[in-house]
């Protein structure tokens, strides 16, 4: 007989608010709570966060016994605290954002790519001690699977939309509204300048857009940077000209964020390889539509037609979408349309019942067989 | 790619437009193949030596160049007073970071001194074996008639039914293979190293690139390639280079692509080459075989021999496809 369940607690290897994966962690940990099951949050390291709301790793002192405690490690790289959950008696959760391919990081970070790499081991390591690996994605449940996990489920990253509106930051929205009065489209990218996200493929594009079809267009590259990867795109832009058209906007506020997509035009995704793609939900919730390449889970996330899928993303074909999308009024709001019905499926209430269900059913489980 | 209901447009049709669209431009120079071209080379300048075949000199330059440890820590910060302390800082601590500094200096010196000297020892081991400069086979074989893949054009153009995205055929020669697949509707455009093949190729309307196909097989983004014809330099490579261009096709062609290689058959390709393509040649032509075996290696699948349209044929044909 084995007792029900009184804590589930979350691991991740780092923990950071603004990050897609520590919002969707803090969200959970609400779900949790509000089930009336003790939840905290546990990351090998975190910043920018409030005293005491995200504990070291290894400081973890459960109440219960082990059979009363489970740990939720939301897997996204490899690190410390993989094995460090592998080491515990508790029972363990798997919710998989996917681990990025150690392809893409091997020629420009290869301490990146061994890290990744021993992601993917923990992962596989995880699969027969774990009861459930929770797949943001269908994609990453066939990951799951191909791992060697045997009970899995499909529950979407939850994403507070409704935070954009709260927090519009109106300084950034007026520049961005006055650089726009000179003319042009915006195009815009939000996601870490990283090789998988393939920000030069974006460069290109845009490079041959502007000297094609639209000579003022600007592109906005909202995300952290990827040392060497980002430099090497930054010179890119250099070489071609693109300097003043290029924005690199780093890392920002969702207030800033949300001025971002207020003025963008079309949303650009380049990438070959996406676990999920939090943006391209922003983007729909945004009202701006989507031109990208059908790579990894990108489809899946676009499909009913929620964006422009491409099997090519060479500079002609994807500047010749992208001015499509820009100059199409009907197919403009037709995408438009048809993200926003994609998006009921990924609203945060959606998403947090999705939760729910899933841990009452564990916690429910647990019950009747105590 | 179904679409939600209400939707009045078939996005199908939207991209078939756009692929047209493209093939009008290019075909009007609106988009030209020089800019096209410069673009596929750009990013290449700047990534990481293996990655695309870089510049050894360009990347032990760089190297150096970021050798230099600046101890002037950047003190700007939004929030009011703190520049001030970070000024305070750099001040207090600059004697003991220039110190730390110039012993890393000195260490990343020596190693890129060393890199230097072990580069000039790979170029000196380079040169002594059978590394071989294209552009010297390139001009010997623009002193031939360029290849006719006649009997073969039929069959390579059926293996492309129903493909849609950017065909290349790498080395094209004059392009009578790229006519056909144009004619066919497949948006095709050529990669020739013999520029005078190549200027007749684009007189006659075709879009070729005057460049080593291998060379622009490495600088082509992954998955942009609907499909690939190989023919030339595949039976002139050595086994590495062999090797490469199967991973190459696993890694550029997206899934679904379509895969034609010709090549002469070894065992009559010294009756045919001229002496200086036999003696200069690193390689020589692979068995039908041994593309199946490098194909599925890589990843690749379906593989199958086509048939020659004429009994005259001379080599083999075969194709292959990536999965999805």
């Amino acid at each position: 007989m084995t007792p029900a369940v009184i804590e589930v607690h979350q691991f991740l290897p780092s923990f950071a608010p603004r990050d897609a994966i520590g919002a969707h962690t803090v969200e959970v940990q609400k779900v949790l709570r509000s089930l009336g099951v003790r939840s905290e949050i546990y990351a090998g390291e975190s910043r920018d966060v409030p005293r005491g709301s995200v504990h070291p790793h290894d400081s973890f002192k459960p109440r219960s016994s082990p059979e009363r405690t489970f740990i939720l490690y939301q897997s996204s790289t490899g690190s410390s605290v993989g094995d460090y959950v592998l080491s515990r008696p508790e029972r363990k959760l798997v919710n998989y954002h996917n681990i990025t391919p150690a392809s893409f990081f091997r020629p420009w970070l290869p301490h990146v790519a061994v890290e990744v790499e021993q992601g993917r081991k923990q992962l596989t390591a995880l699969a027969p001690v774990s009861e459930l690996g929770i797949a943001v994605s269908a994609y990453n449940e066939s990951e799951l699977v191909a791992a060697g996990f045997s009970h899995t489920v499909v529950a979407p990253v939850i994403v507070d939309f409704a935070a954009f509106d709260r927090e519009l930051d109106g300084k950034t929205l007026a520049r961005l509204e006055q650089e726009k009065s000179a003319g042009g489209a915006d195009w815009l990218f939000v996601g870490r300048v990283a090789p998988n996200k393939a920000q030069h493929d974006l460069i290109t594009a845009f490079a041959l857009h502007r000297s094609v079809y639209d000579p003022d267009a600007r592109l906005r590259l909202v995300g952290g940077h990827t040392q060497g990867y980002a430099q090497a795109v930054i010179s890119l832009a250099e070489e071609l000209g693109l300097t003043e058209a290029v924005d690199f906007a780093g890392s920002i506020s969702s207030g800033a964020l949300a001025a971002y997509y207020r003025c963008a035009d079309v949303f650009v995704c380049a990438s070959d390889h996406e676990g999920f793609g939090v943006p391209l939900l922003e983007a729909m919730y945004h009202r701006v539509p989507i031109v990208a390449f059908a790579a990894a889970a990108v489809p899946e996330t676009l499909s009913g037609g929620a964006g422009l899928l491409l099997d090519d993303k060479t500079p002609a074909v994807l500047s010749a979408a992208v001015h499509r999308v820009c100059t199409d009024a009907e197919l403009r709001s037709q995408l438009i349309r048809a993200g926003e019905e994609r998006l009921k499926n990924y609203s945060a209430e959606t998403a947090r019942g999705a939760y729910a269900a899933i841990f009452e059913k564990l916690i429910s489980q647990d019950e009747a067989s105590s | 790619m179904t679409e939600h209901e209400g939707a009045t447009i078939d996005l199908d049709q939207v991209r078939a437009s756009i692929e047209e669209e493209v093939r009008r431009r290019r075909a009007s120079g609106e988009i030209p193949a020089d800019l096209e071209r410069e673009l596929d080379r750009a990013f290449a300048r700047f990534v990481p030596m293996g990655t695309t075949g870089g510049d050894f000199e360009q990347v032990l330059a760089r190297a150096e160049q970021a050798a230099f440890i600046d101890v002037l820590v950047p003190v700007a910060s939004a929030r009011p007073g703190v520049g001030l302390v970070k000024r305070a800082l750099r001040k207090l601590f600059t004697w003991y970071m220039r110190y730390i500094a110039q012993q890393v200096g000195v260490v990343a010196n020596e190693l890129a001194r060393a890199l230097r000297m072990l580069g000039e020892r790979v170029t000196d081991v380079e040169n002594a074996t059978q590394q071989i400069d294209e552009v010297l086979l390139s001009r010997e074989r623009a002193t031939r008639p360029a290849p006719s893949l006649d009997a073969w054009a039929d069959a390579i153009t059926g293996a492309f039914a129903g493909v849609k995205g950017r065909v290349v055929h790498a080395e094209c020669g004059t392009g009578p293979v790229l006519a056909r697949l144009r004619e066919a509707g497949i948006d095709a455009y050529g990669v020739e190293p013999v520029e005078s093949w190549a200027i007749e190729a684009t007189r006659l309307g075709l879009e070729v690139r005057t460049d080593e196909a291998l060379t622009h097989l490495r600088l082509l983004g992954r998955g942009v390639l609907a499909g690939v014809v190989l023919s030339g330099f595949v039976e002139r490579l050595s086994t590495g280079r062999a090797i490469e261009v199967a991973g190459l096709l696993a890694a550029k062609v997206a899934p679904g692509g379509v895969i034609v290689l010709t090549s002469a058959d070894p065992s009559t390709w010294a009756r045919t080459a001229s002496p200086a393509e036999l003696d200069l040649t690193p390689g020589r032509p692979l068995h039908a075989d041994t593309w199946r075996l490098l194909f599925e290696s890589a990843g690749l699948k379906d593989f199958r021999q086509l048939s020659a349209s004429s009994t005259q044929a001379t080599g083999y044909a075969v194709v292959a496809t990536r999965p999805e």
